[in-house]
């Protein structure tokens, strides 16, 4: 994993999230034109499985990275630069706020079927 | 203390001006300072503003009474789309960037912007663009199909004459100056702030306007590519958009979106950046949470990138997908919430002063909170499918536009009123101002949600009489009218201001930040000394800090080189890492954007040949542009700097042009990754799509190709190694070789492409790939020319050892291509075999 304090963690907790988010919507366009599942199946059909699997994976990684910098932000408090410190203390919420957003906006395909 | 605080402070000064002062008269137009064409931008701005409202009380007049033939439905069609065209590319994102490019550098005490004369061609590409999108207006021959010019309705059959031409060519010539001034602000934050200014340092307002500028370099080139699609489409018949043919006008709709909502975004966060500077300074403490407020700003550029979908609820798109966007545009009201709260907090524990920008601010937070509101209502699916395209969609934009930008504009104006005069302006005045404009605003467009609610749809030029939108419609125009004298009052106490306001004084405002430590209104220099800013209040600390820096206590007040000089910090701590030297004023930008918009006026009227001449003599305005540097007599030949200060930027690996290099072709693969977004969406999507029975390129010479650019590159990163490593034995002759390499892969990729059966103008399939062929060929042919260019550079010792920059500005070019180059390779050739295509 990159670093807690390199200046990327202000901006990688969110990038993950915008490109999970633009694959799973690719994703579900291309899954629906390829192999549409029958209606009568609700959302027990293989897209929202992998959807969903998708994205508990997703929202485990960067909650994984989230702990990671705020414990690293706790470690460093008296050996590292302030300048890290806040990088890695903004890092951990940017990997949170990443890690909401992803679960949000994937916990949907637990209510509504895939191609309707 | 430095040894020139021995200079009078006058001399210095006098001294710094030889070298920083702007000419008169028509030299006037090479000036590239980041003050003076900050100025220009807010000017220009503010006239497009007068304009688009005038055109909006056009529109008001009409739908004041039923059934009215003031004016006729072709007449309202353009001015519905001109107001919504003005206000959005002409004034609004101009308007935020030339406040930050005026603001920015005095922010983080540099002198300048890192590329002024990027800043000066954006200006004059913006000014161009403008004028010649607005002269459709004054032909009768205005775009008429509304602001996001909606395919079918904007192809050549629904749009015949040049009205939709106007728009494409012109808007997406604005787009360059919006692009070329993010990337300027991008680099400029993160490379220029002063010795010591941190990240956690830097005012709120740069990490506003940070991340602003990251939005516009990756939110601009979808539209960017969209309208290069839809011209080709209106002008040599390419069916990117045509149903018939394998195209799809949903297609147009995602990549106008895809730039139209992070757009609003755009506008919105640097009017929160003037808020979350402002609300301290009269609340007299520091912001309540300031990293909370940070974390707010990049969540909300990020989040704003995954609503563009919200905009087409009605199109037909699966429920699940919808459900995706619906949440996450309730999701980006969480970013604001806590910017919200933040603000509140700040001012519940401080012990606010109620000057005129703080009228403006509460008119804010009201108006922005009620804009938030029907927003999160308009994320909801069904609500949406029920009043869309109404007037309750007008009313939501209005609040969230003119609450969320307009009004904190306003507040920002007030507030830096003094530091771009001198003056204060009018108690009287501003209030009746701000009341006038409050009161109208809210008469015009609080009564328009009702009006949408009653089922009255946008975009209608009249309406029948007892439908029940009758005395809601007369209300709003008469709260139309009032707004306009609100308006008016206020450009009435500013023009009046610069005559009889009162002086200003040093730091009117009590304000903390940096901007304030320069004189009132600023030198072109900005700082005669530079400070350093361990703290994020340095004029709360330092209360004498601007009489300091005028005497030259503080770093870099050196003049006798004759170079214009800045700081180069370190992204994150602000540690002093090399010193930037900047370029002069030019004729080169304002005759390269002349020549550009020559191009322009070229390709709207269809003169193709015109539009090649003006295309080659813009390359080379541009490569004579890029001459003028390093060590060549016209930028720094001299690289003599006093003892303990670091080396010139140019005599180092880690320029700004390596940092501006790498965050234009963030820019580029935005616009790549949307075209690559087509042509998968086309291939999934597209109803009509057509594959050719036998593949239009043969792969076999496209790898080899591939093998010529990719040795190339490899290339070019030896000798770049090598230099690093102090080996510059044979550059030129290496530089020459790979200029070669580089020959020869185009002239392969131009033989590809003129001898395979592509009928482009049959199946969107070959049009596509056309557009990648020209993509690739663009990249590959400017690789070799700059490469070329580099030879011939170090033939005249410009380039070298000593001076190697420039050498590393290329690698990430070169790079980017070859990358490109076998992405575009396996979509266009395995993908489709993998899918079964072909």
């Amino acid at each position: 994993m990159l670093s807690p304090f390199h200046p990327l963690q202000l901006a990688l907790g969110l990038v993950v999230w915008f490109t999970w988010f633009a694959l799973m919507y690719g994703a579900l366009a291309t899954a629906c034109a390829v192999a549409p599942p029958s209606a009568d199946q609700g959302t027990l059909t293989w897209i929202n499985v992998a959807l969903l699997i998708n994205t508990i994976v997703i929202t485990g990684l960067l909650l994984y990275w989230a702990s990671i910098c705020w414990r690293a932000a706790r470690a460093g408090n008296k050996r590292e630069n302030t300048s890290y410190l806040f990088i890695a203390k903004l890092g951990a919420s940017i990997n949170l706020v990443g890690a909401v957003a992803t679960f949000s906006l994937g916990g949907v395909v637990l209510l509504l079927p895939p191609c309707l | 203390m430095n040894e020139k605080t021995q200079k009078l402070p006058a001399r210095l000064h006098n001294d710094f001006m030889k070298v920083w002062g702007n000419p008169q008269g028509w030299r006037a137009l090479t000036i590239v300072n980041h003050t003076t064409i900050g100025i220009r931008f807010m000017v220009t701005g503010g006239v497009f503003f007068l304009i688009g409202g005038l055109l909006a009380m056009l529109m008001r007049t009409q739908l004041a009474l039923p059934e009215q033939e003031i004016i006729g439905p072709e007449l309202y069609n353009q001015l519905f789309t001109m107001h919504g065209t003005i206000m959005m590319f002409l004034f609004a994102v101009p308007m935020v960037e030339g406040l930050a490019l005026y603001l920015i550098p005095k922010m983080i005490g540099a002198r300048d912007l890192l590329f002024p004369r990027l800043s000066a061609f954006g200006y004059w590409c913006y000014l161009f663009g403008s004028i010649i999108l607005l002269s459709s207006l004054v032909l009768g021959i205005a775009p008429s199909a509304g602001w996001f010019v909606y395919t079918p309705l904007s192809n050549e059959v629904y749009s015949p004459g040049p009205n939709i031409d106007f728009w494409l060519l012109g808007i997406t010539f604005v787009e360059i100056s919006a692009v070329s001034a993010g990337v300027e602000l991008v680099v400029s934050i993160l490379r220029s702030r002063t010795s010591g200014m941190a990240l956690l340092h830097m005012p709120l307002f740069c990490w506003y306007i940070l991340v602003m500028a990251f939005m516009i370099v990756f939110g601009f080139p979808p539209l960017i590519l969209g309208s290069i699609l839809l011209e080709l489409e209106r002008a040599v018949g390419m069916p990117f958009f045509d149903i018939a043919r394998g195209g799809d006008p949903i297609l147009w709709q995602h990549l106008f979106w895809l730039f139209g909502h992070p757009e609003v975004y755009i506008i919105f966060l640097p009017a929160a950046g003037i808020v979350s500077t402002l609300i301290p300074v009269f609340a007299r403490r520091p912001i309540v949470g300031y990293r909370w407020v940070v974390l707010a700003a990049i969540s909300t550029g990020f989040i704003s990138f995954g609503l563009w979908v919200h905009h087409m609820f009605t199109i037909g798109i699966p429920q699940l997908a919808q459900a995706f966007f619906s949440v996450a545009s309730m999701l980006i009201a969480i970013p604001t919430g806590i910017q919200f709260f933040a603000w509140i907090a700040t001012l519940w524990t401080g012990r606010p002063v109620y000057h005129i920008p703080m009228l403006w601010l509460l008119g804010f937070l009201v108006i922005f909170l009620a804009g938030g509101l029907t927003g999160v209502m308009l994320a909801l699916v069904p609500f949406n499918w029920q009043v869309h395209d109404t007037h309750f969609v007008v009313a939501h934009l209005h609040y969230v536009i003119i609450g969320g930008m307009l009004f904190p504009l306003i507040a920002g104006l007030y507030y830096w009123l003094p530091h771009f005069s001198g003056r204060m302006p009018s108690d009287k005045l501003a209030r009746w101002g701000f009341w006038l404009t409050f009161i109208g605003f809210n008469m015009t467009f609080l009564i328009m949600h009702l009006t949408g609610l009653l089922g009255m749809p946008r975009r209608i030029y009249t309406y029948e009489a007892g439908l029940g939108w009758d005395l809601p419609n007369a209300v709003s125009s008469v709260g139309g009218f009032i707004l306009a004298m609100g308006i008016a009052m206020i450009l009435f106490d500013i023009i009046l201001h610069f005559r009889i306001g009162r002086p200003a004084g040093v730091n009117p405002w009590h304000a903390d930040t940096l901007e304030w430590a320069t004189s009132t209104p600023p030198q072109p220099y900005n700082f005669i000394s530079l400070p350093a800013d361990p703290t994020r209040h340095p004029m709360w600390t330092e209360t004498s800090l601007q009489a300091t820096i005028a005497e030259g206590r503080h770093t870099l007040s050196e003049i006798d080189h004759g170079r214009r000089e800045t700081w180069g910090s370190d992204p994150v701590t602000g540690k002093i890492r090399d010193i930037i030297h900047l370029p002069g004023n030019s004729w080169l930008p304002f005759y390269a954007a002349l020549v550009l918009s020559v191009l322009c006026i070229s390709l709207l009227i269809r003169t193709y040949e015109i539009a090649l001449i003006a295309l080659l003599i813009s390359l080379l305005l541009l490569l004579r542009w890029s001459w003028i540097n390093g060590a060549h007599p016209g930028a720094a030949p001299d690289a003599r700097v006093k003892p303990g200060y670091p080396p010139l930027h140019s005599r180092t690996f880690d320029s700004p042009g390596l940092w501006g290099m790498v965050v234009t072709l963030f820019s580029d693969g935005a616009l790549f990754l949307s075209l690559l977004f087509g042509w998968l969406y086309l291939w999934v999507i597209g109803p009509n799509w057509q594959v050719p029975d036998a593949a239009p390129l043969a792969w076999t010479t496209l790898v080899i190709a591939g093998v010529l650019l990719s040795g190339a590159a490899y290339w070019y990163r030896r000798v770049l190694q090598r230099l690093k490593a102090g080996d510059d034995h044979y550059l030129q002759y290496q530089l020459w070789g790979i200029t070669t390499l580089g020959l020869a892969h185009c002239c392969m990729l131009l033989w590809i492409w003129t001898t395979a059966p592509l009928m482009v103008t049959h199946t969107a399939h070959d049009a596509v790939i056309a557009v990648f062929l020209a993509y690739l060929l663009f990249h590959g042919g400017l690789a070799v020319i700059v490469t070329g260019l580099q030879a011939k550079r170090v033939a005249y010792g410009y380039v070298g050892k000593s001076v190697p920059y420039e050498v590393a500005v290329l690698e990430p070019w070169w790079l980017y291509t070859v990358g490109v180059f076998w992405i575009s390779l396996l979509v266009i050739l395995l993908l489709p075999s993998a899918w079964g295509g072909m």
